[in-house]
């Protein structure tokens, strides 16, 4: 259950966060949800992955779903030939393990201090 | 026992603690490297990897170019600056029609919306021309960068603007046309910066007039720097003057000139005996050239009088052949206030219609092929080379400091040396051969590009367009014009520097002020044509006039479309819109039809079999048109290529020690015509003496070699497989390239299509009670490959078809045809 609306504290408030800073801004809000809700390492890393992968997911996917693919199509050839839906992925998994990375250090940070 | 056990406990919670705080720091510090790593490039021998982490980020990255599909928005924009209601509705292929209160309202948004879809492409085309790529894309670039300079680009935008402060009126148009642009920018925030931006991870800066000033030198250069001095000095020090006047002539005597030959001219000119020619230096010049735009730049336009149309109304096409890139080279737009309605495309950098037509008239441009770019030796007056002689006195050289800024960091700085000829170029330790490049859109001093384009914008008769050519100088342009009220004509229109025969065909004396050019034609003097008896008026790079012109023009001339053009329009009656489009794509190669003949002449008797056969067969049958899905092209393209080779086997040997002038095609043509013993047919290496024959029977051979090995490595004979031609990303990332281009065309046809250039705008407009025009270019109005609009147009291009101009009078007319309305103000 604290994973769960750990996940979702991370996608609602990371989103919002990245709509006005720099995208690295989403680590401190990971990490202090994760840290605050006194996830378990594991668990902390779970809840920074899956909430900022499904962020950066949903939000490539409905600016490519806008956009009928036309970008994706060419940048994926940028990445090495890279179909749209692989482009997506690939995506979710930069976001989430930069996410699950913060999420982790929130839960050892909240363990350090106690 | 009690104490020991609480020591351990303390001493476990301890561990765990410390434990803790390890895994802590080494979590935290991995987050933080990871994130690092993301939002920094990593360095790359060419070109850097993109940060991953800002680039695929959906919030600021790449993803947000991926633009709506969707239509029919209706946006409101304030901008400060206008001084009335400005409104903007773009048609189904994103042509924005601007309709202002005033020129000045229009230009401003002129300049926003081309900023709104252009801006990468305007930012890299005048960092690359001006030399500043190094600062952006790696110190791999500094060389490229420092010869940009060295050319003295950024001396001619200077002084180019220089002479445009001078006319207020002018001036403030660019200035508006600048802050509009920078309008545009100044609201944008990271995430909205073009993809290559990006991609290459640096940011937009603020447009400035020089800016503008370097976009048309940019231009000017495309179409100037074909000069071949160089080579020309060391072809006639390597084989002497007898030879070379043979090999390489200068006048093509059998040129249909732009202007009618029979055209009589009612003035003198000026005494050319006058002009002492000293010899040509005789030292070797061993430098590569700069790389030089692609030889078959160059552009078709004509008009053709009531008298000849179907309609009885005048007819004018033009469509410039340029590099072919993504984003386009031309941007479609129209623009209407109350005095002026015109519609056109423009260049993304430049405010105004550089092409186009408005209710009365129309224009179109072909380049000139004068030249005016010339090299001149420079004596040193001692080692130190910080003076030079000129006339026996010594002068000093003037300095101008390039700082070129690394993507390093560092700042170089060249001080490039100035003479009176212009930027010493080319400095080698040789003191003998440095060379000073004069050129005449280095210091024009009376060009005012702008006032032309504003002129033709407004013009509304013969007188109108006239008066505004006077003001245009450089690079010399024939203009093409056609009026409602029925006149035709052409002006071969710039300030063209007085020479003597072969002055400026190679490289100079420096030294000597009586090499230098003696003025200009004057304006009332360069060759024009109105209406002439012919029904038609034409160019296509060729020689400007015949022989009878009291001034000699030296240059690079296309000898075959001209004559191709010129031939087809004298034919044709009763024109329709229709028949010009097929002229403008027609694939007819004049120099097939002036050589294949004799190349067949020279096979008869020889005994061929199986595929050889069949190919000579095809060729004997083949009209010597290009047609996508012909073989016969490619056949011929390689049997003429080995030939070319064979015969100028000398040249090329020559060429491997030093860069040696290439005969001309017509020349060639002409020996294998009337000359078929010439000495040039020998082979030197061989006992025999050959003959064109002998050459053009080795040559079949060759072709049926590389015809062989194409087949076997798989890949295919249509001509336009051959060809090859993509359409390239300006920035050259494959990625936002087009695929292959279907179509047919070869360099010297009509529809003259290389591998890397081609027919950059194609027009056609009908000059009747209402206006009907055609257009169509190989690319699309987005700069953005993220946009349904960025190669949009190029399939009706390849295929030859066009789009009917949607000039309109009032945005109702394109209700139903509206994507987008942007309303200022």
């Amino acid at each position: 259950m604290r994973l769960l609306i750990s996940i979702i504290a991370i996608v609602i408030l990371s989103a919002l966060v990245q709509m006005t800073s720099p995208w690295w801004m989403l680590i401190p809000v990971v990490a202090i949800i994760t840290g605050y809700a006194k996830l378990g390492s594991g668990q902390g890393f779970l809840a920074g992955f899956i909430g900022i992968a499904i962020v950066w997911a949903v939000y490539a996917i409905m600016l490519n779903s806008d956009n009928e693919g036309i970008l994706a199509e060419r940048v994926g050839k940028l990445f090495g030939g890279l179909n749209p839906t692989l482009l997506i992925l690939t995506t979710a998994i930069v976001g989430g393990l930069i996410g699950g990375l913060a999420g982790l250090t929130g839960s050892l940070g909240r363990k350090v201090a106690g | 026992m009690a104490i020991s056990q609480q020591s351990l406990i303390s001493h476990v919670l301890q561990h765990a603690i410390m434990k803790n705080t390890i895994k802590f720091i080494v979590a935290l510090a991995a987050t933080i490297g990871l994130a690092y790593v993301l939002n920094h490039p990593i360095p790359n021998r060419s070109t850097d990897i993109p940060a991953l982490g800002k680039l695929l980020n959906p919030f600021s990255g790449f993803w947000q170019n991926a633009e709506s599909v969707s239509t029919g928005q209706v946006v409101d924009i304030h901008l400060e600056a206008l001084s009335g209601e400005v409104e903007v509705v773009y048609d189904d292929r994103l042509v924005p029609h601007i309709n202002a209160d005033n020129l000045h309202d229009a230009i401003y948004v002129q300049g926003y919306i081309i900023a709104q879809n252009r801006l990468w492409q305007m930012d890299i085309s005048t960092r690359a021309t001006v030399g500043r790529l190094a600062e952006i894309m790696g110190d791999n670039l500094i060389k490229r960068d420092k010869l940009q300079r060295r050319l003295g680009m950024g001396f001619a935008a200077d002084n180019a603007v220089a002479t445009w402060e001078k006319d207020p009126e002018t001036y403030q148009l660019l200035t508006r046309y600048r802050d509009g642009i920078n309008a545009y920018i100044s609201q944008l925030d990271p995430k909205d910066y073009p993809i290559e931006f990006k991609l290459l991870n640096y940011e937009p800066e603020p447009w400035t007039v020089r800016k503008t000033a370097i976009f048309i030198k940019s231009m000017a250069a495309t179409l100037c720097f074909r000069e071949d001095d160089l080579e020309a000095t060391n072809a006639l020090n390597h084989f002497g003057k007898e030879i070379f006047d043979d090999i390489y002539p200068a006048f093509f005597p059998d040129d249909s000139p732009i202007i009618p030959a029979e055209t009589k001219f009612d003035f003198e000119g000026i005494d050319l005996s006058r002009i002492n020619l000293d010899d040509v230096p005789t030292n070797d010049i061993s430098y590569r050239p700069y790389a030089k735009p692609d030889p078959f730049i160059g552009s078709n336009n004509w008009a053709v009088s009531g008298s000849k149309t179907a309609s009885g109304n005048p007819i004018l096409c033009n469509d410039p052949h340029l590099n072919l890139t993504l984003p386009s080279i031309w941007y479609e737009i129209q623009i209407q206030t109350p005095e002026v309605n015109s519609y056109g495309v423009s260049l993304p950098g430049v405010p105004g219609i550089i092409i186009g037509f408005n209710k009365d008239i129309a224009w179109g441009q072909t380049n000139v092929g004068q030249d005016v770019t010339d090299w001149y030796n420079i004596k040193w007056a001692d080692d130190t080379k910080t003076s030079y002689i000129l006339d026996g006195e010594k002068l000093p050289v003037t300095y101008r400091l390039e700082e070129i800024k690394t993507k390093s960091g560092a700042t170089i700085i060249d001080s490039v040396k100035y003479t009176i000829w212009g930027p010493v170029v080319y400095e080698t330790n040789d003191a003998h051969a440095d060379m000073s490049l004069q050129w005449l859109a280095h210091n024009e001093n009376s060009s005012d590009e702008l006032k032309t384009f504003v002129g033709l914008n407004a013009a509304k008769n013969y007188d109108d367009y006239s008066t505004a050519l006077q003001y245009f100088t450089a690079p010399a342009q024939n203009y093409v014009f056609a009026s409602k009220e029925g006149d035709i004509a052409l002006k071969v229109n710039g300030r063209l520097p007085i020479k003597k025969v072969d002055q400026g065909r190679f490289v100079q004396d420096g030294s000597k002020s009586s090499n230098s050019w003696q003025g200009f034609i004057p304006m009332d003097q360069v060759a024009q044509t109105k209406n002439p008896e012919r029904g038609f008026v034409s160019s296509a790079n060729q020689q400007s006039t015949s022989a009878d012109y009291p001034y000699p023009y030296v240059g690079n001339f296309a000898d075959y479309r001209g004559r191709t053009l010129n031939r087809k329009l004298e034919a044709m009656n009763n024109i329709t819109v229709k028949d010009m489009m097929a002229l403008q794509n027609d694939d007819y190669n004049l120099m097939a039809e002036e050589s294949l003949p004799y190349m067949l002449a020279a096979m008869e008797g020889q005994s061929l079999s199986g595929e050889g056969k069949k190919i000579l067969n095809e060729l004997k049958n083949w009209k010597y048109n290009y047609a996508k899905h012909l073989s016969t092209p490619l056949y011929f393209e390689e049997w003429y290529r080995a030939f070319y080779r064979g015969t100028w086997d000398e040249v090329y040997q020559a060429n491997k020690e030093l860069p040696m002038l290439f005969p001309d095609s017509w020349k060639t043509n002409q020996l294998l015509r009337d000359e078929a013993s010439h000495v040039f047919f020998d082979k030197k290496s061989t006992d025999k003496i050959e003959t064109a024959t002998d050459i053009v029977q080795m040559s079949f051979d060759s072709m049926l070699m590389v015809i062989a090995k194409r087949t076997e490595e798989g890949k295919g004979l249509q001509w336009y497989e051959a060809r090859d031609t993509r359409v390239g990303h300006i920035g050259r990332i494959p990625a936002f390239a087009s695929d292959l281009i279907a179509n047919g065309g070869s360099r010297n046809a009509l529809n003259a299509m290389t591998k890397t250039t081609g027919p950059s705008w194609r027009m056609i407009v009908e000059l009747g009670d209402e206006i009907e025009a055609y257009g169509v270019y190989p690319g699309g109005q987005s700069g953005n490959p993220g946009s349904p609009y960025y190669q949009d147009m190029l399939q009706d291009w390849t295929y030859g078809n066009y789009n009917k101009l949607h000039f309109i009078d009032s945005a109702e007319e394109l209700a139903d045809k509206t994507i987008l309305t942007q309303h200022f103000n």
